[in-house]
């Protein structure tokens, strides 16, 4: 007779699941806006993407680690550290599209002086 | 002790840090002030709501002796509903930041250079052309 596995815990933790691979996806959509960006958000978006995934990565993780727990050794302190860090990361993430979207565009620099801009005016006769 | 001031710090505290940096910064961000500040505001929602639920359950459901035996004394849905509530706050705040990022891509876009110059206008076509000959 083939025993039944209890998937009561993995169902029961879905929904935090699911939010999980929402979180990659917008992090994964933050890193793919990337590159249309200002220099000046540039950097910010590809970190706060970056740090987006990452935490949503170690959140499913530790998730799932929870879910096998009872499967490994017991080690609460370690489990506790870990449970430290993804939220971390994940604020991280945040921060770095925080500043990403409310960082001002760069001084422009002087005006040229009239006469030297660029391409010719066209005859007023013509 | 040091579990609850560690939650604390690492789990409830961050939200409300960076949604209370968004709504601020949001003042004096150059486009995409309405989806950062909402952003900030779904953020720090989702913290205080973290912070609700740890207070709660580790001031009221962990010392109920009924805890011990392996039940949540909490109503039914309860755990389920912070759970989902924090989980939607927190990806709306990211789904309002992400949008406030690229509707500044947008704003960057626009003002760049002047708009891209009209069709060289060239002669007018035979039926347009006004009639200098026509019956009146």
């Amino acid at each position: 007779m083939t025993e039944m596995t209890d998937l009561t815990p993995l169902v029961s933790s879905l929904p935090a699941l699911l939010f999980v691979l929402a979180q990659i996806a917008l992090g994964v959509a933050a890193l793919a806006a990337v590159p249309r960006l200002g220099p000046e958000r540039r950097t910010a978006a590809l970190a706060g993407g970056g740090l987006v995934v990452a935490g949503g990565l170690l959140t499913g993780g530790f998730r799932l680690l929870l879910l096998f727990a009872p499967a490994i050794p017991a080690q609460t302190s370690l489990l506790g550290v870990l449970g430290v860090v993804p939220p971390l990361v994940f604020a991280g993430g945040l921060l770095g599209l925080v500043l990403a979207a409310t960082a001002k565009p760069a001084a422009p620099g002087p005006y040229p002086p009239p006469g030297t801009r660029p391409g010719a005016y066209p005859h007023p006769g013509r | 002790m040091i579990g609850l001031l560690s939650t604390f710090l690492f789990a409830c505290l961050p939200p409300l840090v960076v949604g209370s940096l968004a709504l601020v910064r949001s003042f004096g961000a150059p486009s995409g002030r309405g989806a950062a500040a909402a952003g900030g505001v779904l953020l720090i929602l989702a913290g205080l709501v973290a912070t609700g639920w740890q207070v709660y359950y580790r001031f009221f459901v962990l010392p109920d002796p009924f805890h011990a035996f392996g039940v949540l004394p909490v109503r039914p849905g309860l755990a389920e509903a912070v759970t989902l509530g924090g989980g939607a706050l927190g990806a709306g705040g990211l789904i309002l930041l992400l949008v406030a990022v690229l509707s500044a891509r947008r704003f960057q876009d626009g003002p760049q250079g002047p708009p891209a110059s009209p069709a060289p206008r060239g002669p007018l076509p035979p039926h347009a052309a006004p009639s200098t000959g026509g019956p009146r």
